[in-house]
């Protein structure tokens, strides 16, 4: 195929469906409410991009959304059999899908777990049912503890999502939350702190003065809460909001995180392969379109460039437990002469560590990450 | 055909500081049409910089060439160059006089005169001008043109029934001057016939033209096409344009004759090449060259550095073209440690230093860091071996070296240090002799004479260390003596003191931008005052930041910037990578003029919060 030729390689795919049965109002991911009757045709174009790709073999596959398990099963039988049919996976791969407790069922993931996904993402937010009407999620508590069975049952490896830093989130809440890891077994946690992002409900709703962000102090600890909860639990945190038994690290996103390349599909899915990094169509309508007319269905490229990986190489690497390598700074082109001075100045005041040609952030740094990687980062 | 040289008249306009020389000037350019008339009386199209326009005083000197039609019915060519008043200035006048027969000496009709008149005046005196005494402002309720005019005769010993009376705002007085200058000033000398020379009195970079020089003939002619030879550089270039200015650039056909003054382009485009001064000749016919000016040395250096998006080179290229415009400004590199390489130059005052800064800043679009201003100290070194180090009786001959920056004051000791010193006269009234006697006795001056200009108005006499005059003695005299204050001084000498200098460590790090060297007495005091401003301009780092002032290992004076109190930035659940690192670079770019001292991010302001601390510490 003629747009396949000279398509770099890379070891990672994302997929995106965009579909939601409502949009949650909080979420600025690219996502719409409605629209089953479009469903067939999506995953029609997604396999059409997805063909396009080079064969792989690839380490790490992701669904993501979106909500993949609202696609009826008929359908998700097709997209996940077509994937299988274009796609090389290699040894010891890592395909990840993620799941919504309101639409997850038995048969949903043994469809997944037959096609090759092996591990399972849920989107639990929380394990109180008044914080999940808060959130506006469309499954209940119980919905949640059914979900992850069912996964736990059909797949080796399920993480479950948690937002903690609601305004009427209290400490016995979250460690009820917490204690669903260790109830069900899991060896992966995503744990994030609700941010208000504008262009959601939530966030017109602070500005009306109607919700509030929690105090810092509230924040600062509730982070503290959760790290110690998880890291008691044996789950580790080797990214701010992320944490796992050792070996049990999502590969994907670890992939992000280290730079690497990667490919994608879908509507409004993002590819970065050789310093470019390209978005497509957000509309699932306008995706389509552009797809099935032949074309890439692009919204915006952007070139990522020396100064713009250096900067990505301190913003991503700093997430990391294994923080920055000093090798990878200097490759582009960041020289310790510059940035050594001010680690050290932040070393003594207990914020990052240099050690073993890495720069990492420490617990007391982790609180404030931004902070640390805008004084780090070159200008 | 050129115009007669006995029908040419080359003259500038010389006063203190504001005593109405722009607006004379624009009046006389309205009176024999090179200008209309405007209802906008407060705005000289003279001076057209927006900074001067922004101050109201002049900075560069100005040639304009007007025609005017005498009573004896001949057509003269007058051309004038209007000359800032401000001391820091004062090589502009210098420069312009040398390009003139005479001069206009404006005295402002109330005020009386002052420090600059003075000096100005006895520049032109110099020069061998013809010097006509101007009082302007006559409108003025307070003018008092009588006694004035005894004032002229007294300090001046000018005949005072000389004087035109004038008032430039009412247009009082503009045909006498007109006419006096056409029947006082002598036409230029010169032999148009002799061979060919120039003084370039002024140059600019400009960056379609290249270089255009500002040239006065001397003997000789110039035309468009002819190759001409810049003597002092002996490079030859072949005259492109060339003209007079009106005050816009308006080109002549005919050329240029010996006594003329106006512009020349010559796509020159080397500033190296140019040199202020220089003297222009013909490539086949040359001539010898004219006396070129007088250096100026610099009374004040500072550290000028790249901050910010601004480049080192950037910032060399924008000085070496600056400094084609501004003949008393210097400049060589210098490395300033934390700072980085930038430039270590000299100017004639203060006000010259702001000027320059802003004007580099402006014409340049720079960013840069300000080192804190510091006079040319001579320094005694100690232990000398070599035989010609002896003095004749043995003892040993000091050996020493001059310094522009503390941090070249040597660590490991000296013999002693030598400061300038200057003869400063002020001329106030005398119910203000107390204040300002005051005010000098406190900043180490010794009393030399007191004198009176008639009854209400005195000279005082004073010698002082130059230093002690350059930070804010200008506006302490304005505001001890309610505006009527006036100084002017002439450096004579250097003298012994004991003077140390002050570190400032930020976060133990000694910061040669910030240090100073001050009288042992000061020294706390002005260490303090440092440290403090510098307090409130750097802002929360994510630790605490140590503030120290110290002489040698003693510390004198310490702060703290206690660390912030930490924001949660840890919540960002991932998303958009492109769109989060937009964030943080706009975040870096908030501290877009901010200097590296070691690990903490030192703001531009406060390297000036650091002069602003000298005037402030009283
Ligand atoms: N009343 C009155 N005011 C005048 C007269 N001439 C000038 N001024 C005012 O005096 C002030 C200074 O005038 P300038 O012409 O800028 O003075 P200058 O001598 O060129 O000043 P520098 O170039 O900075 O030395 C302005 O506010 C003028 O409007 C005059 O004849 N009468
Ligand atoms: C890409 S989202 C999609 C997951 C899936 N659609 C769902 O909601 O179940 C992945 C995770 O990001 C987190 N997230 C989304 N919006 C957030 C916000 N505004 N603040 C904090 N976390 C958020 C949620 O935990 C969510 O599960
Ligand atoms: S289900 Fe997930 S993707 Fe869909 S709107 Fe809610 S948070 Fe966003
Ligand atoms: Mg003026």
């Amino acid at each position: 195929m003629a747009l396949t030729a000279g398509m770099p390689p890379a070891r990672h795919l994302y997929i995106h469906v965009p579909y939601c049965v409502a949009k949650c109002p909080y979420c600025d991911f690219n996502s719409i409410a409605g629209r089953d009757a479009e469903h067939a045709a999506y995953v029609t174009a997604l396999l059409i991009e997805v063909q396009r790709l080079p064969r792989g073999p690839y380490d790490t596959l992701f669904i993501g959304g979106g909500t993949p398990t609202l696609l009826a099963p008929a359908l998700l039988a097709r997209l996940l059999s077509g994937l299988r049919s274009h796609l090389d996976l290699a040894e010891g791969y890592e395909w990840t899908c993620e799941a919504n407790p309101g639409s997850s069922d038995a048969e949903r993931f043994a469809l997944m777990a037959e096609h090759g996904v092996n591990r399972l993402s849920l989107g639990v937010q929380s394990t109180q049912d008044r914080l999940l009407r808060f959130l506006g999620r469309v499954h209940s508590a119980h919905d949640a503890e059914v979900a992850i069975a069912l996964a736990k049952a059909a797949v080796p490896r399920v993480s479950a999502d948690l937002i903690m830093g609601l305004p009427d989130q209290g400490e016995d809440d979250l460690l009820a939350d917490l204690a669903l890891y260790r109830r069900h077994g899991l060896e992966h946690a995503s744990v994030y702190h609700l941010t208000y992002e504008p262009g959601t409900e939530f966030h017109a709703r602070r500005a009306r003065g109607e919700l509030a962000d929690i105090s810092v102090q509230q924040s600062r600890r509730l982070f503290d809460f959760a790290w110690d909860a998880l890291e008691g639990q044996g789950l580790v945190a080797y990214e701010t909001s992320n944490f796992a038994r050792p070996g049990q690290e999502s590969r994907h996103n670890l992939g992000y995180w280290r730079q690497r390349d990667y490919h994608a599909a879908g509507a409004g899915a993002v590819s970065t392969l050789e310093g470019v990094r390209t978005t497509r169509e957000k509309h699932p309508e306008r995706y389509i379109e552009g797809i099935l007319a032949g074309g890439a269905a692009i919204w915006k490229s952007e070139v990522i460039g020396r100064r713009e990986q250096l900067t990505e190489a301190w913003m991503l690497g700093l997430r990391l437990a294994e923080g920055v390598s000093v090798s990878r700074l200097e490759a582009l082109g960041d020289q310790a002469a510059r940035w050594r001075p001010l680690g050290e100045a932040l070393a003594r005041e207990g914020l990052v560590h240099l050690h073993d040609g890495r720069i990492r952030l420490t617990r007391a740094g982790r609180i404030v990450q931004d902070e640390v990687t805008v004084y780090l980062m070159p200008r | 055909m050129p115009h007669p040289q006995h029908l040419i008249r080359n003259f500038c306009i010389i006063a203190h500081i504001d005593h109405g020389k722009s607006t004379l000037a624009e009046r006389l350019l309205q009176a024999t049409g090179a200008m209309k008339e405007r209802d906008d009386k407060d705005l000289t199209v003279l001076d057209g910089m927006d900074l001067e326009r922004e101050r109201g005083i002049t900075i560069k000197a100005k040639a304009v060439c007007l025609w005017y039609k005498h009573k004896d019915g001949q057509l003269y060519q007058l051309n004038l160059i209007d000359t800032p008043g401000h001391v820091d200035f004062s090589y502009e006048v210098t420069r312009s006089l040398q390009a003139c027969e005479g001069c206009l000496l404006v005295v402002d009709a109330s005020q009386g005169v002052q420090a600059q008149t003075v000096a100005n005046y006895l520049l032109a005196v110099e020069q061998n001008l013809v010097v006509i005494p101007t009082l302007n402002k006559i409108d003025l309720p307070s003018a008092r043109p009588d006694l004035i005019c005894a004032e002229i005769e007294e300090s001046l010993a000018l005949d005072s029934s000389l004087a035109i009376r004038a008032s430039a705002k009412q247009g009082i007085g503009i045909t006498e001057i007109l006419e006096a200058v056409v029947e006082r000033i002598p036409p230029p000398a010169g032999e148009r016939g002799d061979r060919t020379q120039a003084l370039i009195f002024d140059a600019i970079y400009d960056d379609y033209r290249g270089i255009i020089l500002y040239i006065r003939l001397k003997n000789g002619g110039l035309h468009k096409g002819d190759r001409i030879r810049l003597i002092r550089s002996t490079k030859t270039y072949e005259i492109s344009d060339i003209g007079r200015l009106r005050p816009q650039m308006v080109p002549a056909p005919e050329g240029l004759c010996a006594g003329e003054v106006g512009f020349i382009c010559a796509a020159i485009k080397a500033l190296t090449d140019v040199k202020v001064g220089d003297t222009i000749t013909l490539e086949d016919a040359q001539a010898l060259p004219l006396p070129g000016f007088r250096e100026m040395k610099p009374m004040v250096y500072c550290g000028l550095y790249p901050s910010g998006e601004s480049t080192y080179d950037q910032l060399r290229e924008a000085v070496e073209k600056f400094s084609l415009n501004d003949a008393s400004f210097r400049w060589s590199p210098e490395s300033g440690g934390a700072l980085g390489h930038g430039f270590r130059c000299g100017f004639l005052g203060m006000l010259h230093m702001e000027i320059c800064q802003e004007r580099l800043e402006r014409e340049f679009d720079l960013d840069m860091v300000q080192t804190a201003p510091t006079v040319t100290y001579v320094v005694n070194l100690r232990g000398a071996l070599a035989p010609d180090e002896f003095e004749k009786d043995g003892t040993v001959k000091p050996r020493s070296i001059e310094i522009t920056t503390p941090g070249e004051l040597p660590r490991d000791g000296y013999d002693s240090i030598e400061e300038p010193m200057v003869m400063i006269n002020f001329m106030l009234p005398a119910d203000k002799i107390g204040a300002v006697m005051q005010l000098v006795s406190d900043r180490r001056g010794e009393f030399q004479k007191q004198e009176y200009l008639g009854t209400a108005r005195c000279v005082l006499t004073y010698k002082m260390p130059l230093a002690e005059v350059i930070y804010d003695l200008f506006d302490k005299l304005k505001s001890v003596t309610q505006g009527y204050g006036t100084m002017d001084y002439e450096f004579c000498g250097y003298q012994k003191a004991d003077l140390v200098r002050v570190d400032i460590l930020v976060h133990n790090n000694p910061c040669d931008a910030l240090a100073f060297i001050c009288h042992k007495t000061n020294a706390e005091y002005r260490g303090r005052a440092i440290i403090k401003a510098l307090k409130e301009e750097i802002p929360k780092h994510l630790f605490e930041v140590a503030l120290q002032a110290a002489i040698g290992t003693r510390v004198i004076a310490r702060e703290t910037i206690k660390s912030v109190g930490k924001n949660v930035t840890a919540k960002c659940y991932g998303g958009d990578v492109t769109r989060k690192r937009k964030l943080l670079e706009k975040q870096k770019e908030g501290k877009k003029r901010m200097k590296m001292i070691g690990s903490v991010e030192v703001p531009q302001a406060a390297f000036m919060a650091v002069l602003k601390s000298r005037s402030e510490s009283e």
